[in-house]
């Protein structure tokens, strides 16, 4: 008896009331620089697909996944950019299927898979995850090294790494350490880190789509409160990763101050340190870093770093730079 | 370095790979590219990738995978570590089903009449592969999960079923 028909699809939860989509007042400030506007603030307040990727190291997980996402989701496609990955309809909910509790794969964002596709890490290697809870992108780092080397999950607060230590064991990772630290005072170990990873405290002005449109607005105190936390955390990463490493910064906001700024901040208060060039992978629709912003300018290689827009690629919101030191 | 303030290396992690070589079938030298770990004054024991590594200032919460929470005899591997390593058991292997196997991740309890007949054992499922720690009593098999992987499931999968294993 085959596994999957014999048991029908999982359960949903009934659908809300449907809703017109409307645009966040938060958004309005960014009609200038997303384009089409009406078509940024339309996605922006549409519900968000679903990404799952199987866990690797589980034995033939690619094929098994690939059939339990046929026999439980109708309308999942393959993700063209991340072998073996899924996109699923917003309403499926592959967090409940009962095949989820193995191990076998685990649900992410799709903008937070280009986090790690930038980072980019390799067996043995020794990778920092400078803010990791829930630990979606840790885990994802350690499934792509294959279980071999070293990934440090770090974040500051007890209560979040709750959610990172259940993904970790489900997954059964063994080359992670988990440590709660100040991400901006991180101790430097004997040996520097070869990939440092900054996915950083943000506005989530980018996490609309989860919220149903929803955005608080995000007082000028509180922006500057995070840009201050953003610039110290990516410093520190650039003072821990060893020279040719790498640091990849992103969050998952829309505001220059807290991402083209940020990295600006950095590399100019950073001897040795240069932005490379991402073209994003093929099948993502990734548009360049901003060079102006109201009143700010930043030198053109800020066109180097990536950005997500939910109009273009029907993700979330979503910025990143990667660094090297030289 | 392998020490911290809350972790350092188990100087001898005999018990565990005889534990898991007699009951499990599961070689030592399965576990040669990994080191086994223990938290200071706990009597849990992790299991990590051998180049893992801790550093003095660090404040470190967790170390690869729980491995056990007691230790043996009257401790036994948890599930998580069971779902990974599970595949290179020979011994105590409960092959299931697949209605069996999903019955058991949605917390029911099966009907067990074959070999072995009491006490842990790796659950296995052909399409699944190793699906944790199960246990075996007064016929019956059931399989560990934690609470919040069960809970995830939902409410839905209350009414779960019964089946039988042939």
């Amino acid at each position: 008896m085959d596994l999957l028909s014999s048991t029908g699809p999982a359960p949903r939860r009934p659908a809300g009331p449907t809703q017109a989509p409307r645009a966040a007042p938060a958004l309005h400030r960014y009609a200038a620089v997303a384009g089409d506007a009406q078509a940024f603030f339309d996605a922006a307040a549409s519900p968000l697909p679903r990404v799952v990727w199987p866990n690797t190291l589980r034995p033939r997980a690619a094929e098994t996944l690939a059939r339990v996402v046929g026999a439980r989701c109708a309308g999942g496609e393959p993700l063209s950019w991340w072998p073996g990955a899924w996109r699923l309809p917003p309403d499926s909910e592959p967090g409940r299927w009962p095949e989820f509790a193995t191990g076998l794969y685990h649900c992410q964002e799709e903008a937070s898979l280009l986090a790690v596709w930038a980072l980019d890490p390799q067996p043995g290697e020794r990778v920092l995850d400078l803010c990791a809870a829930p630990g979606g992108k840790t885990a994802l780092c350690a499934v792509r090294m294959g279980d071999r080397g070293l990934v440090i999950a770090n974040d500051s607060v007890l209560s979040r790494l709750v959610a990172l230590g259940d993904t970790l064991a489900r997954l059964g990772l063994t080359s992670v350490v988990v440590t709660r630290c100040d991400g901006r005072s991180f101790p430097a170990p004997a040996s520097p880190f070869d990939r440092v990873l900054v996915d950083a405290p943000c506005s989530c002005e980018g996490n609309s789509r989860k919220q149903g449109g929803r955005l608080p607005l995000c007082s000028p105190a509180k922006r500057d409160g995070l840009v201050r936390i953003q610039r110290a955390l990516l410093c520190r990463a650039l003072e821990l990763v060893r020279p040719g490493g790498v640091v990849v910064y992103s969050t998952c906001t829309y505001a220059p101050e807290e991402n083209e700024a940020v990295v600006a901040h950095a590399v100019a208060s950073t001897p040795g340190v240069r932005i490379e060039h991402l073209a994003g992978p093929r099948g993502l629709r990734t548009s360049g870093g901003l060079v102006r912003w109201g009143e700010a300018h930043w030198p053109t290689w800020m066109e180097h770093a990536v950005r997500l827009w939910p109009h273009r690629s029907d993700t979330g919101g979503f910025f990143l730079a990667r660094l090297r030191r030289v | 370095m392998h020490a911290c303030a809350a972790f350092e290396v188990l100087a001898d992690p005999t018990p565990y790979l005889r534990w898991l070589e007699e009951r499990f079938g599961i070689a030592p030298s399965t576990f040669e590219s990994y080191r086994w770990w223990r938290r200071r004054g706990a009597r849990a024991v992790w299991i990590a990738a051998r180049d893992v590594v801790v550093d003095a200032q660090w404040a470190v919460e967790a170390v690869g995978l729980v491995a056990f929470r007691k230790p043996p005899p009257r401790g036994y591997p948890t599930t998580a570590f069971v779902a990974r390593f599970g595949g290179f058991a020979t011994r105590r292997v409960a092959e299931v089903g697949d209605v069996e196997a999903l019955a058991l991740l949605r917390g029911a309890e099966i009907d067990w009449n074959s070999e072995p007949t009491a006490g842990p054992v790796v659950v296995r499922n052909a399409s699944l592969g190793a699906l944790g720690r199960g246990w075996i009593r007064s016929g019956r098999l059931t399989l560990e999960l934690r609470r919040e992987w069960r809970r995830r499931m939902g409410a839905a999968n209350d009414h779960q079923p019964n089946p039988s294993h042939n």
